[in-house]
């Protein structure tokens, strides 16, 4: 008979919360070295001593106050579901700042154990802890644990269902707030108790919550009534402290938590960080910090490129097998819908998709180590001051960095930033930050178009337009739309770590296996359905006799011309076939406005199959380039962009690729994070418009300077 | 009862404090009190810019933010907000 149990995992950001979850439930939730990996609850289970345990991470907070929405989810977790345990995260290493969210915690009554995490980077530091002292003053049971060692887990849950059986809670009054504060919160409680049927211990955490002037706590539980007792014991005890009552509060919270540690913690040497440091005095050195910020970025272009393209070529050509044995299973030249549909539909289209996965891998390898490293943090920290100019602060750039994978989790990341003006900024402009999506578009036309030796700097080139256009954007909107101050700049940096090797192949491997999912279900759906509006109505009757044309150049011309006059024909007439066709139709339709940009109809075709997912683009533009073949030659897509557009066509489709409208997931989840339709279509008609505006630009001055000819 | 002999033992008096902004880097100094508005001030405190708080400037670029050791974790600190942190 199994008893169901539920934890709660609550820790400040960046204690190792997501990898004590990854311990207790055999998740593989990644775990990233900056605050705010964890925006959203998330949840797992397991089997413990014969119990079903739910464990929930919570997202990481400081504290448990309503001033971010982080922190407004984990409380209303901890107080309306009431779970049977919470565990608190400690990280060891920065005991008296984690202790201010257990004491928060211990306030709020809730049955607890404390996890001391990290203690091996503590003992490496210098310090010694006085573990039994340390619960006996709290009144709660630590577990150390070793979060990536694997330390500790077992006897963590065992405590942990120990305490949940328990009836007992933790002792509200573990801070005495001094005379003056403790009249005004029992003044406030005994109104509280007339008028609930609430414990002792809650009503005096409300009180407490109301006398800071807690917004969140104000809706819930300050009557009409009780309004002006509370107003007048606020104005009372401040005028008799001379300072502000939450001020007072963290100030015996913070000294209770000094006293704790002068007690329990030991330091023996006085060296901190140090490799940090040294790091730090070149990472986030004022003239240093932007051009290596600058110079990452382009290793991580350049390690995508060049490493990725020897096993890129590996799968192509495995692809390209692949098809000629598929091809090889009807008689040469018999038309069949199914072999067109196999080989041209879906080896074309998903495998064109397929063949990106090293790029892909390998792009998040290097943010997987960036991240993981700590030094993602630091990027924040630099680029602050120009995002400081535009309006925004540096914390914005944290979800945009995590665009450059994908918008839909760097739009929830946006979670992290306070003010709802700022947050809403930086989801409008965060499709701007090329996601991993879009790469796929680059790999495949600037190889078909420049040079070796351009590759890597045009990449980085089109991400660095990418990022100059997000800033101005954000400066638009903040001017706009969107004007009011911006809350200031607060972040912690935490020490350098060398990132673990399971942590990285997690998140790569993460990344990669949501690439091939997305091949094989939305890709390959969409694939087909765009071979069947690339394929159908057939064409039966054409406007010239083709094959009497052929016919009459065998017989007459001299090899050279019969093979310059074929081809011509064969242009033609598939040119014709495909016009026929429901995407050919859309294309057509859609010329006058993609025109400008010096799109043609085939281009317009993929560029809406690349709403759904921008991949598509490259499986459209394989399924367009193979249908109505004569035969399946072995010609590489790459060449046959090349013969039908120019190098200043190509950057403009990676413009417009880069800029245009997001996916449709982005467009979802704009309107679920900001709550309003609105957002999310303003989003999706400014940037389909500000993409048009800027390809045009390009194409049209490049005219101008004579770059389309060649 | 641990807290009434501890806190604010540091406290510097209010004539000698000055913004965290005029710091240079190595400096080591008190808090003395945090102004400003309600939410940015409840943060400050959340991570430990209590008063009697002692922090280490670590670095001080000129207009953009700080980086400042408190309670064993370092913070990037905006511009903005250092001016309102006094300190002794």
């Amino acid at each position: 008979m199994d008893k169901a149990i539920t934890i709660a995992l609550a820790g400040n950001p960046n204690a190792g919360k997501s990898t004590v979850f990854n311990n207790m439930t055999g998740a593989r939730q990644h775990v990233g070295n900056y605050p705010g990996v964890t925006v959203e609850r998330k949840e797992g289970g397991c089997t413990h001593n014969g119990f079903d345990v739910k464990v929930v991470d919570l997202p990481g907070t400081y504290s448990l106050t309503a001033y971010s929405i982080e922190e407004v989810i984990a409380r209303k977790f901890l107080i309306e579901e009431q779970p049977d345990v919470v565990v608190d995260i400690i990280d060891a290493s920065n005991l008296e700042r984690n202790l201010y969210l257990t004491v928060q915690l211990i306030e709020l009554g809730v049955p607890l154990v404390l996890a001391f995490n990290m203690s091996d980077v503590a003992a490496a530091q210098g310090h010694q802890f006085d573990l039994e002292k340390l619960s006996a003053l709290l009144g709660v049971p630590i577990i150390p644990t070793t979060g990536h060692k694997n330390k500790g887990t077992a006897e963590l849950l065992d405590a942990a269902i120990e305490v949940a059986q328990q009836t007992k809670g933790t002792n509200p009054e573990m801070v005495r707030y001094g005379q003056e504060i403790e009249q005004a919160i029992a003044n406030v409680v005994d109104k509280l108790e007339k008028s609930n049927k609430l414990s002792y211990s809650r009503n005096r955490w409300i009180a407490l919550k109301l006398l800071e002037g807690d917004d969140d706590v104000a809706s819930r539980h300050l009557s009409a009534e009780l309004r002006p007792v509370v107003e007048q014991q606020i104005t009372e005890v401040e005028h008799k402290l001379d300072e502000a009552l939450p001020t007072a509060t963290a100030s015996h919270r913070y000294g209770l938590i000094s006293g704790v540690c002068t007690q329990c913690v030991r330091s023996t040497i006085e060296r901190r960080h140090s490799i940090s440091d040294a790091i730090d005095l070149v990472a986030t050195n004022r003239f240093l910090g932007i051009p290596v910020f600058m110079g990452l970025m382009y290793l991580v272009f350049w390690l995508t490129f060049t490493v990725g393209a020897p096993l890129m070529d590996l799968l192509d050509g495995s692809f390209g097998w692949l098809a000629g044995v598929v091809d090889g299973w009807w008689a040469p030249g018999a038309e069949s819908a199914l072999r067109s549909l196999l080989v041209d539909g879906i080896i074309g289209g998903v495998g064109g998709v397929v063949i990106f996965l090293p790029n892909i891998l390998l792009l998040f390898l290097a943010i997987a180590i960036l991240e993981d490293s700590g030094y993602m943090a630091r990027a924040a920290f630099i680029m602050d001051r120009l995002m400081h100019k535009i309006g925004l602060h540096g914390k914005s750039f944290i979800p945009m960095l995590i665009g450059f994978g994908c918008s839909v989790p760097a739009i929830m990341a946006t979670r992290t930033l306070d003010n709802r003006r700022d947050r809403l900024v930086t989801m409008m402009v965060v499709p701007l930050m090329s996601c991993g999506a879009r790469l796929p578009i680059y790999a495949l036309i600037i190889p078909a178009f420049f040079p070796g030796a351009w590759h890597a700097p045009l990449l980085w080139i089109i991400y660095v337009i990418g990022i100059v256009l997000a800033i101005l954007s954000a400066k638009l909107l903040r001017s706009t739309v969107l004007k009011g101050e911006s809350v200031p700049f607060l972040m912690e940096l935490p020490p350098y770590r060398m990132p673990t090797l399971k942590g990285i192949f997690i998140h790569m491997w993460g990344r990669g296996w949501l690439y091939l999912k997305k091949a094989g279900t939305i890709i390959l759906g969409i694939s087909i359905l765009l071979w069947v509006m690339t394929s159908y109505p057939k064409k039966t009757e054409f406007q010239r006799d083709y094959d009497a044309e052929i016919a009459a150049l065998q017989t007459s011309a001299t090899t050279e011309l019969q093979e310059e006059g074929l081809a011509e024909i064969e242009n033609a007439r598939m040119a014709e076939t495909l016009s026929y066709t429901v995407a050919g139709r859309i294309g057509h339709a859609l010329e006058p406005v993609i025109k400008p940009m010096g799109f043609d109809w085939r281009i317009g075709t993929a560029m809406i199959g690349a709403f759904a997912a921008k991949e598509v683009f490259v499986a459209q533009m394989g399924i367009v380039f193979s249908v109505g073949e004569a035969d399946e030659d072995s010609d590489d897509l790459r060449d046959k962009l090349k013969d039908n557009y120019t190098p200043l066509i190509g950057f403009a489709i990676m413009m417009f690729s880069l800029i245009s409208a997001p996916c449709m997931a982005t467009i979802a989840i704009t309107k679920r994070e900001s709550n309003s339709w609105m957002w999310a279509l303003f989003q999706l008609a400014g940037l389909t418009v500000l993409a048009w505006v800027v390809t045009t630009l390009i194409y049209q001055v490049g005219l101008l300077f004579g770059l389309g000819v060649v | 009862m641990l807290n009434r002999q501890c806190c604010r033992r540091d406290t510097v008096p209010a004539g000698a404090a000055y913004p965290l902004s005029f710091c240079k880097p190595g400096q080591e100094v008190t808090v003395h009190s945090v102004t400003g508005k309600c939410n940015a001030r409840s943060r400050l405190e959340t991570l430990g810019f209590v008063p009697g708080a002692k922090i280490t400037v670590v670095s001080a670029n000129h207009r953009g933010p700080f980086i400042v050791r408190i309670k064993d974790s370092q913070l990037a600190i905006g511009r903005g907000m250092s001016h309102k942190i006094l300190v002794g």
